[in-house]
């Protein structure tokens, strides 16, 4: 979620909220080019965490744009007639518009993706990092390699080197249609590599810069808002709310392989191999359900501790008895990445603290809808 | 003193606006709307979401409109014109019907139509 304010997040929930929308055209550096507020009709946009291309947009503009050449910024500006603010809601390279023909002026509706889509592109060639360079060098050469500027990317990514030369070959699309040799995009190599050292995958955050960060497991990570379905004073939270659980083959036995261990793969318990077993207390543990589950997961790591909390990582997220509640709020615009949020919803069963797994919300003031997952 | 009186209602064309007609009118009202509502939240909190922006309508019945002046209403139609009246207010916006009255008892026709005020800036030179 984008960091809030007091006085916005006040703004956001307040008695009165006045909405309007704009938008920005800007060169892939990320500079403004143009200003097209006058020109949008409306739009939105939509997040999904488990999608390679995280965040996507819908937009209705009376201009022609340049089409898969420009990208552009959509913002919201929420104000109560007193104070104001602007946030910022994505930055997006418009694939697909459409043009309704015999209009006049003519109305172009586009779809859009994120600036993960512009590192969605095949290599065209084989790639390599060579072993001993630091996570996060390797990361500034795929960016560069990629053309693209504007990214963040934790310090803890220098902290580690790559343990083997890792290649990446070139591989035509009509060879193979297996996803693990399939052609290799800088969105593949950046998200190994970022993989490598337990960090997530590559994302794009509201301004459009790519950001590389670790991966902390939600249990830790604090909740940056309430929402507060009984509160009569300052609830945003919809009328229509569904829970729902999903319980589905969960394993009892997990058993992690080091691929790029160097000296090779070791089928040692420590050294190239680490296993986790749910103990028999365990209400899903093999001795209560009788049956062993077992999953094998291979991962590339920096190191055995690297693959040790990659296998922790896999296991709770397996673990979680999903339960995941629908929900709508009044306009959100500061939606982000995997936010975490505190539920509190007496027809729900209390206070959660959950986890967006996805959303959408309208860029001129429709509610938000969402997919909240429980973590605790 | 010289003084200016302002009887009538002016379209003029905004492409050109050497290109105008004046009428006298009947029936004339504005309506003034923003989008928005009051939405209702699981607590039973009411609370208004509006857009910003307002929308002005100008219903108006043009008088005695000769053929030559329905000619051009007709050809303006969702054309965006600038207008003017009576009480001195100008400002630029577009009707998409006609309604006309056509009295067999006397000249021309009563024409009816709804400005609807669209965002524009000009200058005086």
């Amino acid at each position: 979620m984008q960091p809030l304010t007091a006085a916005q997040s006040a703004l956001l929930t307040g008695g009165r909220l006045e909405v309007s929308a704009g938008c920005e055209v800007l060169n892939l550096a990320l500079a403004v080019t143009a200003d097209i507020s006058n020109d949008l009709v409306g739009g939105s946009v939509t997040w999904n965490g488990d999608a390679k291309i995280h965040r996507a947009c819908q937009l209705t503009m009376s201009t022609e744009l340049a089409w898969g050449n420009v990208l552009v910024r959509p913002y919201m500006t929420v104000s109560d007639g007193v104070t104001s603010a602007r946030f910022n809601c994505g930055v997006f390279s418009l694939t697909t518009p459409e043009r309704p023909l015999g209009e006049s002026p003519v109305t172009f509706s586009a779809q859009g993706m994120d600036r993960i889509y512009l590192l969605d592109r095949e290599i065209g060639a084989t790639y390599t990092v060579t072993a001993g360079t630091t996570y996060r060098a390797a990361l500034v050469a795929v960016f560069a390699a990629a053309g693209l500027s504007g990214y963040l990317i934790d310090g803890e990514a220098a902290d580690f080197t790559v343990p083997t030369t890792r290649t990446w070959s070139l591989v035509g699309s009509s060879t193979d249609p297996d996803q693990t040799s399939s052609p290799v995009t800088y969105l593949r190599v950046t998200n190994d590599l970022l993989s490598a050292v337990n960090f997530r995958a590559v994302w794009a955050d509201e301004s459009g810069v790519f950001r590389c960060q670790r991966y902390l497991p939600p249990s830790v990570r604090a909740p940056e808002h309430t929402f507060d379905a009984d509160d009569l004073s300052t609830s945003i939270v919809g009328e229509s709310r569904v829970s729902t659980a999903d319980i589905w083959k969960q394993p009892t036995r997990w058993v992690f392989r080091w691929t790029n261990r160097p000296g090779g793969m070791a089928d040692v318990e420590g050294d190239g191999k680490y296993t986790y077993t749910l103990p028999d207390a365990d209400p899903m543990s093999a001795a209560n359900r009788g049956l062993v589950w077992t999953t094998v997961v291979d991962y590339e790591a920096a190191s055995q501790a690297v693959l040790t909390s990659l296998g922790d990582r896999r296991v709770a997220n397996d673990r979680r008895v999903a339960q995941v509640f629908k929900v709508t709020t009044g306009p959100w615009p500061v939606a982000g990445h995997w936010d975490m949020y505190t539920y509190t919803d007496a027809a729900a069963g209390g206070t959660f603290k959950v986890q967006a797994t996805d959303f959408e919300f309208d860029l001129l003031g429709g509610d938000a809808s969402w997919s909240w997952e429980v973590v605790s | 003193m010289a003084s200016v009186t302002l009887d009538r209602l002016w379209l003029h064309d905004s492409a050109n606006f050497g290109t105008y007609f004046r009428f006298y009118t009947t029936g004339r009202s504005d309506e003034r709307s923003v989008v928005g509502d009051v939405r209702r939240y699981a607590s039973g909190r009411l609370r208004t979401v509006v857009r910003t922006g307002q929308a002005n309508t100008f219903p108006v019945t043009l008088v005695q409109v000769t053929d030559v002046e329905f000619a051009q209403l007709e050809a303006w139609l969702g054309k965006v014109l600038m207008v003017r009246d009576h009480r001195g207010r100008l400002f630029f916006g577009s009707y998409f019907s006609l309604e006309v009255d056509d009295y067999p008892d006397r000249s021309g026709y009563d024409v009816s139509v709804t400005l609807a005020q669209v965002t524009d800036t000009y200058s005086v030179v």
